[in-house]
């Protein structure tokens, strides 16, 4: 296929049984989920930190974060993504990569999966199905400080 | 060529060098201003003004030029003796300095140089000049400097860009003009006119000499050599670790071929030959292969042979391959042996390596001081106060990270010693003193820290003024101001938002000071205290690590993960009991040498999942943390103390920088992540809330959050409900204990293990132990030997006991049974089997 100038080129993922994307550009690869050192007074969709070739990386739950589903056996990879910093968001499996023109990338629902818009930024058509596009820049700076309470 | 260097680079040159000359002007001022007609001293802050002057034309900076040249005017003239240098003077050529000092800045971070500072110093500088009587001749020579710098000013910005080769203009600029020499050939000779040429000759010398061996390196890139070595470190700990681990298996290795060639040993002495005609002919194959074989040789009397069948050639063989296998193992341990040597010299590599680049990143605090003498004439002088600065140990090392952040804390401290510490003179007058007041600093290397210390000679702090203050302030209850020892009234001055100050001047008072000098302090894994004594003045001692990339912590766990806890703040380490901690007004407190105590359980702040915690008899003793921040103690509760280590700090990035109890994380030698246990904030959040509860909830789970009352009988019900049995299992055989260890543990025991009797006797005597589970063959000490042991001994000889054994037979099962074991379990067995039995035992 050729791609076209106005094309974006999306990473499709699968959680449990939704697909969703997020721009290839921001994507950096998929590791397997070793040593994740869960953090303790964190939030409870961070799955923890790993040492991710000497510094670290935080890893979120999708699965978690937006109530798709608790046991989290199924997270089997932890696709690395770049939001300023590095980040890690555990998949369940890689679907493949959609190159979507411009024009092609609907706007969300308010609520998408019961996903709020402000983490979307669109949906596209994935082999026939809906894939919701993250925005990943908001869901790494968005966030409620947690702190000791005595 | 010109135009095509690297401008940023030039630049940063410029900043440093810069920066070291207005250090130079800085300290000379201060020495010319108690002796204002020492020439050389002049001549000395001449080359440096007019140095900053050329350099910072030829690099565009045209105000930074104006203004020190402003400043190189005043030298020339006092170096003339055409002026001296008076109150007003000095003044105004620090006012240069602070001036140049801005503008430095602003370029550093990007900005462009404001003009209108410019316009300030030149109308100070008229002021000054007309107040001079000398002012004519003064004026036409500055003129004819300006001419000449103007003219340069112009040739820069006309010929910028093109080639030359001129000669070294500045000495000292050498590096930049390298690349930056601009075409300036008739300049030169003008603008150095002012200049003493045989000085000038000679500093170019020297700086050049200086230049051959001394070469400037970006922080940073230290930095990245540092946190290298830190890697190293950890791989070479955990290089450490697998060797302990590789020797745990050469020693099984060694035993495993003892046991192997005494069993060959035996098998061999028994079937080697086989004499008996009955095992010959027994074998019917076999002595038709006889037969055969021996066709050619059937000459010789059968007796005259050694008969071997096929069994004896086994066992041969057998000899053999064991005799090849413990050559092997023989190598292999050879091998360890070996690799034990390497690592052990890699080991020392990194050490020095470590220490070596360590001590590129040492600077002497020396230059610190520096910067204090200004503040204290600035301070002292606003407030009409007469105060030297004495300073002991400037030769004292510490790691430039950390001379940058302790800079601000000492200049707080500092000026907090002038403002509030030191008296006004007439007041010293009075109370005996000499009107001036003395501002110490010493600073010292003690061990692997660098202490520094911060006096006065004035008033004190008054503990009952803190107390009135912290009353008013709502800090402390009214009730509570005349319990509070006077130490602990002091180092309420460490509160957040706390200051005694009636009035607030520019410089002190606000107070929001002590706390955030702590809390730098403490983020360098320092500590600092105060000492004080009224009348006598005040003293501040803060430790300092030597260095920061590297720090030693003691690894913990708790709820099974394993944590870093920085030493600095660990006080000591003791065992506590369920039965030590009493509760006041609620939460758990200890007494330690007759000092009550917070007491914290550490598995409990981090709320993990209550049903993983491991339970505690009353009895038992547990390993708790004592940490002190300034004279504030806390225990701090953990499952368990592993090692003291060194660790790599770094930070967790800033998605997770605000959860409050970690200041950071490491990574281990095993690549796991630790958590570092920020325990300065931790003494700070406890000690804030004072006497209210001690335990820590998140906002994720406020359900969780029970009375107290509730939290303490939840202790006490897991106690009860939740203490693992514990079943040593003794077994020379090294898969027997991996396999009965595994499923034990996974049926809810707590296993020790031991290899043999002698072993298994020392853990008991360490451990409080609920079953024994034990083999009968074993080298140095017996199955039946344990069990006599253990029933001589009256606390031991209740345990129960399991026999777990290949021997099948009914008299050694009675044996057993005579000597005080409770069940026979032959060798192979069920798990359920084997389990049924602990169960029935442990009822």
């Amino acid at each position: 296929m050729v791609k076209k100038a106005s094309e974006v080129q999306f990473m499709i993922f699968r959680i449990l049984d939704k697909l969703f994307g997020v721009r290839l550009a921001e994507t950096v690869e998929i590791i397997p989920p070793l040593k994740i050192r869960e953090v303790p007074l964190s939030y409870f969709y961070v799955k923890g930190i790993m040492d991710y070739r000497g510094d670290f990386l935080p890893v979120m739950s999708l699965r978690r974060r937006f109530s798709l589903d608790d046991p989290i056996d199924g997270e089997k990879f932890i696709l690395v993504v770049n939001a300023g910093e590095r980040f890690g968001l555990t998949i369940d499996e890689v679907m493949g990569i959609a190159a979507v023109s411009d024009d092609k990338i609907e706007p969300s629902p308010p609520k998408i999966m019961g996903i709020s818009s402000r983490y979307v930024s669109g949906i596209i058509k994935h082999d026939e199905r809906q894939a919701v596009i993250l925005d990943i820049n908001m869901l790494f700076s968005t966030q409620s400080r947690i702190q000791l309470v005595l | 060529m010109a135009k095509s260097f690297d401008k940023s680079a030039i630049i940063e040159f410029f900043l440093i060098e810069a920066g070291d000359h207005l250090t130079n002007l800085n300290n000379n001022l201060l020495v010319l201003e108690n002796d204002p007609r020492n020439i050389e001293l002049i001549d000395s802050l001449f080359r440096d003004a007019h140095t900053l002057k050329g350099s910072s034309a030829m690099m565009g900076f045209g105000i930074i030029s104006d203004v020190s040249h402003r400043a190189e005017d005043i030298l020339e003239s006092a170096r003339s003796g055409q002026l001296t240098p008076d109150r007003d003077i000095m003044n105004f050529l620090f006012e240069v300095l602070d001036t140049v000092k801005i503008l430095l800045d602003d370029i550093s971070s990007g900005r462009k140089e404001d003009a209108t500072l410019r316009d300030a110093i030149n109308r100070k500088y008229e002021i000054l000049i007309n107040r001079e009587k000398t002012e004519e001749k003064v004026e036409a020579d500055d003129e004819s400097i300006e001419r000449v710098y103007k003219s340069l000013d112009k040739i820069f910005v006309e010929k910028e860009g093109q080639e030359s080769d001129v000669v070294d203009m500045e000495g000292a600029f050498k590096e930049v003009e390298e690349e930056k020499e601009e075409a300036i050939e008739d300049v030169p000779a003008k603008i150095e006119r002012p200049m003493d040429s045989r000085h000038a000759g000679r500093r170019v010398a020297d700086v050049s000499d200086l230049e051959k061996r001394v070469i400037r390196v970006q922080i940073d890139q230290l930095s990245n050599l540092m946190n290298l070595v830190g890697e190293l470190v950890v791989n070479r700990n955990r290089l450490i670790g697998q060797l302990e681990h590789v020797k745990d298996i050469r020693d099984e290795l060694v035993k495993g071929k003892a046991r192997l060639l005494k069993v060959v040993k035996d098998f061999e002495s028994k079937y080697e030959f086989s004499m008996s005609p009955m095992s010959f002919s027994s074998t019917g194959k076999k002595s038709s292969e006889a037969k055969s074989s021996s066709g050619h040789l059937e000459s010789f009397h059968e007796l005259e042979f050694d008969r071997y069948d096929d069994f004896n050639l086994l066992s041969r063989k057998l000899v053999e391959i064991t005799n090849d296998m413990s050559e092997i193992m023989e190598s292999l341990s050879d091998f360890f042996n070996k690799i034990d040597e390497g690592t052990l010299h890699i080991s020392k590599i990194t050490t020095n390596l470590q220490q070596e680049i360590t001590s590129v990143r040492m600077v002497e605090i020396e230059k610190l001081f520096q910067r204090f003498s200004r503040l204290v004439r600035d301070v002292s002088q606003s407030e009409n106060k007469k105060v030297r600065l004495e300073f002991v140990g400037g030769e004292t090392k510490i790691d430039k990270a950390i001379f940058e952040l302790i800079s601000d804390p000492l200049v707080h401290i500092i000026r907090n010693a002038i403002s509030h510490g030191i008296e006004m003179p007439h007041d010293r007058k009075l109370s005996g003193k000499d009107d001036t007041g003395v501002v110490f600093v010493r600073a010292y290397q003690e061990g692997n820290n660098v202490v520094i210390e911060i006096g006065d000679d004035g008033k004190g702090i008054d503990p009952d003024s803190v107390r009135e203050a912290a009353v008013e302030k709502g800090y402390i209850a009214k009730s509570e101001e005349k319990t509070l020892t006077d130490e602990d009234a002091i180092n309420l001055i460490f509160l957040p938002g706390f200051s005694t100050s009636k009035e607030i001047s520019a410089i002190s008072g606000r107070g929001v000071g002590m706390d955030v000098v702590r809390t730098n302090i403490t983020k360098m894994n320092g500590q600092i205290e105060v000492h004080t004594e009224i009348g006598l003045g005040t003293k501040f001692i803060i430790k300092l690590p030597a260095t920061l990339a590297v720090s030693q912590a003691l690894i913990i766990k708790s709820m099974e993960q394993e944590f870093a806890v920085p030493l600095n703040l660990i006080d000591e380490t003791t065992r506590i009991s369920q039965r030590d901690i009493d509760y006041v007004a609620g939460s758990e407190v200890i007494n330690l040498r007759n000092k009550i105590i917070p007491f914290i359980r550490l598995n409990n702040i981090l709320n993990l999942d209550v049903k993983k915690e491991v339970s505690r008899s009353s009895t038992e003793l547990y390993p708790t943390l004592i940490l002190k921040l300034a004279d504030k103690k806390i225990a701090l509760m953990v499952d368990e103390i592993i090692v003291q280590e060194e660790i790599v700090v770094k930070g967790m990035g800033n998605y997770l920088k605000n959860i409050g109890l970690f200041s950071g994380a490491a990574i281990s030698g095993e690549g796991n992540v630790r958590f570092i246990i920020d325990t300065a904030s931790l003494i700070e959040e406890s000690l804030l809330t004072g006497k209210k509860a001690v335990g820590v909830k998140t906002s994720l789970r406020p359900e969780e959050k029970a009375s107290d009352a509730a939290a303490a009988s939840t202790v006490k019900k897991r106690e009860m409900l939740l203490e693992k049995p514990k079943v040593i299992i003794v077994d020379d055989s090294i898969s027997i204990r991996k396999y009965v260890s595994h499923f034990l543990t996974r049926a809810g025991y707590e296993v020790e293990v031991a290899s043999d009797g002698f072993e298994a006797l020392n853990k008991i005597g360490q451990t409080k132990v609920d079953l024994i589970v034990t083999d009968l063959e074993m080298p140095v000490m017996h199955g039946y030997e344990l069990i006599a042991e253990l029933k001589r001994v009256p606390d031991l000889s209740k345990i129960p006991i399991i026999v777990l054994t290949s021997r099948a037979g009914e008299k050694h099962r009675q044996k057993a049974f005579e000597m005080g074991a409770q069940e026979y379990v032959v060798k192979p067995f069920e798990e359920d089997v084997l389990i049924e039995s602990i169960k029935k035992l442990l009822k």
